[in-house]
């Protein structure tokens, strides 16, 4: 009898606790500002990816030329990110996965009229979203507004 | 976009040919590798068979046949296999010391050769090792 | 107290249906996903209450109780007496769903902000295959001719027994840890005393936190197939979860390894035997897995690939369940003796194999690769060569594990497959393997040019050539021993050079002046190199069982009481015998004193017991560890009166490395499970680049 009650005591809270979001719809917590926070595990995400080239790159395991195209998507992808952080532009229903297709639509495009990364100070090539040059540490030319 | 190159594909396939030789060499050499593995009644069904093969036979040690003789360090047994049926099959064992499941009635498997004179000359005499997990299967 | 745990069981089964339906239906609906949300949840306090009713009525020795009476008895030691909840089927059933709703729930709780739209469906996924095991455990019956209707009062049995019994016998659950017997025995059956053992108290918890954390990567894959998101999304959100069920594989077996070498009592650690195999194909396909998930990531290759190696690697740890649960491989007798189950299991792999693979190829034209393989010296293939030999060598673990059972189905004729046919075999895949371990990580992406290759791989190269020759010097002879050690240490001279070059090599990132510029902080970046550790813990133990499975002397001694006897360098002495009588188990104890150059190195005592209720003898082995080599002592026979024994000793070159390899592979693993530093500060204030503009 004693077990039967804990069974029906039991089977109640459950009831009660998972139909609640269904009783009280209006109540949920909702996930905040849900896109923002996409953009930053993404942001995260890309940022990992950029460093991890890097070492591969300074580890002698990424040719030069290889390395620039890798470092130029991933750089533009991150800035990407960030405008939409920022509040760059309105938020749409962009999802990640457009994003990507978006990115590289906008890299094959970006590529076309890359900055040269030329350092005035030593003549180092660098990879285009460098802000100081790898070699000697010069600032680059101020970047002009992308896209 | 490219095709994976030619190269890549080659290495791929040596490796897969590489481990399929592996399996098939492996599985032919018999004896050493695969043993055939059969009840005491299965065996003696077709003993004829087996002869100068290697086998696996799996049955109980028939109580009032084990002799025990040998000393220093090596172990010489001869006793006779069966399982429920009346049928037997004599063994011999010499070597090291065997499993402590081992004695008069107990499951054993032993491994050998059939010998055409009718005797299991055996390699190996294994305990029949219980299950790690399930202690014994349900038969209720 | 049983019906308790019987009706959480029955209400977590009504629940998780509830949860599948919720999930998979809530997808597009906030509210509705809440509720399969706190459903998962829900779910797991009900197993919960369920797994620790089984604990308490383990712990008491409730023998009305079949699962209690068939695992323990009342002098089983407490510990070993819970560990029974994993002994049986049932109770390993209720243990795997257990840690499945676990999983689940550590998903919810660790997704509550996430955006993610994979979580929900990946959830129904979960809910799908708790489902399938409580339905086995509650709804599996089998006839059971001594059951009698009117044995059980309970309604619900009841119920059951009106509608599916049958003239032949009652209903009798095939694996429900609840079911009471309808009269007390006297005594129960105990634990197998070979179980009874500090190892296997964790080995088969290990091994099934490994199993079942499989199941989020798949459950995520198949959510990533079922909404069509099937970018990389997927495998950011489940590459900590891999890792942590790969972390669990691996101790599951190294330490059903250490169990074996330690209880056995015949000086080994792995003997291809099925339940073995059962553990480590799911292993070898989650270590292709954690490999070819790097290729997608880095350049969008192996897409496809990587959704198959996932569904692979869950079915695998179902067939290892199934296998380690069923004895059909013992006996192939089982299968009928145990029909339903076993069909069962088999249906449920069918099932999503087929409904997986269905879904890939629906999906597969988004899944195409980015990038082609460019060259063979490059690490793409070198990553592709990796997967090719760790899923070769996993199909033919699968081979010689199924193909008695196979065979004799088929032929009437059962075969049986040794260590010899599986050393054979995959001695000539492990070098290959190895020597991978040491090329992967080094290699050049896309193409490795010809300078490159030799600044990457000079020195290791010369390493190993070097130790090869230093061993042929020492006397060495054996070629698969020189082969191993030699790219041994080639794979350790890489790990070394990459290690100091990351130690050595600057970079500055893009955004801070080359004034700032740091060594590159390898430290920090857990995930590469954990990598590292894990693949020097891998080198590790390959020097292990090399060296122990090669090396290997034997002899049988015999000595009477008082007498000594030499093997090698060592020397022998029976000097005393005991007899002592415990609860459980007769104990039969020989000291033997161990001397080498004259000089007493141990005083062991080595034992053999009988243990009364189990009516088995265990021998057990007695080890003198050192790192050249383990001196492992058994009794292999003695005399009644304590006249004489036969003492087996094994002397094992090595093999101490193989668990220190494991410790140092479990560790790695862990290094590359933590945060990135890095990803920490950027999460902790995500805006702040963007604050310097």
């Amino acid at each position: 009898m004693l077990a039967a009650l804990v069974v029906f005591v039991m089977a109640l809270a459950v009831g009660a606790y998972v139909g609640y979001p269904l009783l009280f719809p209006g109540r949920n917590p909702q996930v905040e500002d849900s896109e923002r926070r996409e953009f930053e595990l993404r942001g995260a995400q890309l940022a990992g990816a950029l460093r991890e080239l890097e070492t591969d790159h300074s580890l002698g395991k990424v040719a030069d030329d290889d390395f620039a195209e890798r470092h130029a998507r991933l750089a533009r992808e991150i800035e990407f990110v960030e405008q939409r952080l920022a509040g760059a532009e309105p938020s749409d229903q962009t999802d990640v996965d457009e994003l990507a297709e978006r990115l590289v639509k906008a890299r094959r495009a970006a590529r076309k009229h890359a900055r040269s990364g030329l350092c005035p100070g030593c003549g180092r090539s660098n990879p285009p979203a460098a802000r100081f040059c790898m070699n000697c540490g010069s600032r680059l030319e101020e970047r002009e507004p992308t896209s | 976009m490219r095709r994976p190159g030619t190269k890549v594909l080659i290495s791929l396939g040596l490796i897969t040919a590489a481990i399929a030789i592996l399996v098939v060499a492996a599985t032919m050499r018999q004896g050493t590798t695969i043993h055939y593995y059969t009840t005491t009644s299965e065996f003696l069904d077709r003993a004829r068979d087996y002869v100068n093969k290697p086998v696996r036979v799996n049955g109980k040690v028939v109580p009032g046949t084990l002799e025990r003789a040998g000393s220093n360090g090596s172990t010489d047994l001869r006793f006779a296999l069966g399982d429920s049926l009346q049928r037997t099959l004599p063994v011999h064992y010499r070597g090291n010391a065997v499993p402590d499941a081992f004695r008069e009635g107990a499951d054993a498997v032993v491994e050998g050769v059939y010998l055409p004179s009718g005797v299991l000359e055996a390699r190996q005499i294994l305990a029949k090792c219980p299950s790690k997990y399930e202690a014994a299967p349900a038969n209720r | 107290m049983a019906e308790i745990g019987h009706y959480s069981l029955l209400i977590a089964f009504f629940l998780a249906l509830y949860s599948t339906i919720a999930s998979f239906a809530g997808t597009r609906v906030p509210d509705l996903g809440e509720s399969a949300r706190r459903a998962a949840l829900a779910l797991f306090w009900l197993l919960t209450i369920a797994a620790c009713t089984l604990v308490y009525l383990l712990a008491v020795r409730d023998l009305t109780v079949e699962y209690v009476a068939r695992y323990t008895s009342t002098v089983l030691p407490m510990s070993y007496a819970i560990s029974a909840f994993w002994a049986g089927n049932a109770g390993s059933l209720l243990f795997w769903v257990w840690l499945l709703s676990a999983y689940a729930a550590l998903v919810v709780r660790g997704t509550r902000k996430s955006p993610s739209r994979l979580v929900i469906p990946a959830l129904g996924v979960m809910m799908l295959i708790a489902l399938f095991f409580l339905g086995l455990i509650l709804f599996l019956y089998r006839i059971d001719p001594e059951m009698t209707p009117g044995m059980v009062r309970d309604p619900f049995y009841a119920t059951l027994q009106v509608l599916f019994g049958s003239p032949e016998g009652g209903l009798h659950p095939a694996c429900n840890p609840f079911w009471r017997l309808p009269l007390r025995p006297a005594e129960g059956l105990g634990l197998n005393p070979q179980l009874q053992n500090p190892g296997m108290m964790f080995h088969p918890p290990t091994l099934y936190l490994g199993y079942v954390g499989m199941a989020v990567p798949y459950a995520f894959a198949m959510a990533a197939l079922l909404t069509g998101r099937v970018g990389n999304e997927w495998l950011s959100l489940t590459r900590r979860w891999t890792l942590v069920a790969w972390f669990f594989l691996s101790i599951g077996n190294i330490l059903g390894g250490w169990w074996a070498y330690v209880t056995l009592g015949w000086g080994g650690y792995w003997g291809w035997d099925p339940v073995e195999n059962a553990a480590f194909i799911p292993w070898l396909l989650a270590t292709a897995f954690l490999h070819s998930v790097i290729m997608q990531e880095k350049r969008g290759m192996f897409r496809t690939w990587n959704m198959v190696l996932v569904l692979i690697t869950f079915v695998s740890t179902i067939f290892g369940t199934y296998l380690t649960r069923s004895g059909v491989i013992s006996s192939v007798h089982a299968f009928a003796r145990n029909e339903a189950f076993n069909i069962a299991f088999l249906a449920f792999m069918a099932v999503a194999l087929v409904v997986s693979f269905a879904l890939l190829f629906a999906r597969r034209n988004q899944l195409a690769s980015e990038n082609p393989i460019e060259a063979v010296l490059s690490r793409e293939a070198a990553f592709l060569f990796n997967n090719v030999v760790l899923v070769g060598i996993a199909l033919v673990v699968l081979f010689g594990t199924v193909f008695p059972a196979i065979s004799s189905a088929f032929t009437g004729v059962q075969v049986s497959m040794g260590p010899a046919w599986f050393n054979n075999v995959l001695w000539p895949l492990w070098a290959m393997l190895l020597l991978l371990t040491g090329v992967g990580p080094v290699i050049s992406w896309r193409r490795a040019r010809r300078n490159e290759f030799r600044r990457g791989f000079a020195i290791p190269f010369a390493v190993g050539i070097v130790v090869a020759a230093a061993l042929v010097l020492a006397g060495m002879r054996n070629g698969y021993a020189l082969a191993f050690f030699a790219i041994c240490a080639f794979v350790l001279g890489t790990i070394a050079q990459e290690v100091f070059r990351m130690l050595r090599t600057r970079t500055g990132t893009l955004d801070s002046p080359p004034a700032r510029k740091a060594p590159v902080a390898a430290f920090t970046r857990n995930r590469r190199f954990g990598s590292y550790i894990v693949h020097l813990g891998v080198i590790i133990v390959a020097v292990g069982v090399t060296g122990s499975s090669l090396f290997e002397r034997q002899s049988d001694l015999v000595l009477r009481q008082g007498e000594a006897r030499p093997f090698e360098d060592h020397v022998f002495r029976y000097t005393s015998f005991r007899r002592a009588q415990e609860p459980n188990r007769d104990v039969y104890a020989a000291g033997v004193e161990v001397a080498r150059a004259g000089e007493v190195r141990a005083k062991v005592e080595v034992v053999k017991e009988d243990y009364h209720a189990e009516q088995m003898r265990w021998t057990k082995a007695r080890i003198l560890s050192s790192v050249v080599e383990d001196v492992y002592l058994t009794l292999a026979a003695f005399q009644e009166d304590g006249s004489a024994i036969i003492l087996s000793v094994r002397r094992i070159p090595l093999v101490v490395w193989l668990w220190i390899g494991g410790a140092v592979l479990v560790l790695g693993s862990l290094i590359a499970m933590l945060p990135d530093t890095r990803e920490r500060v950027r999460r902790a204030r995500p805006a702040s680049r963007t604050g310097e503009r």
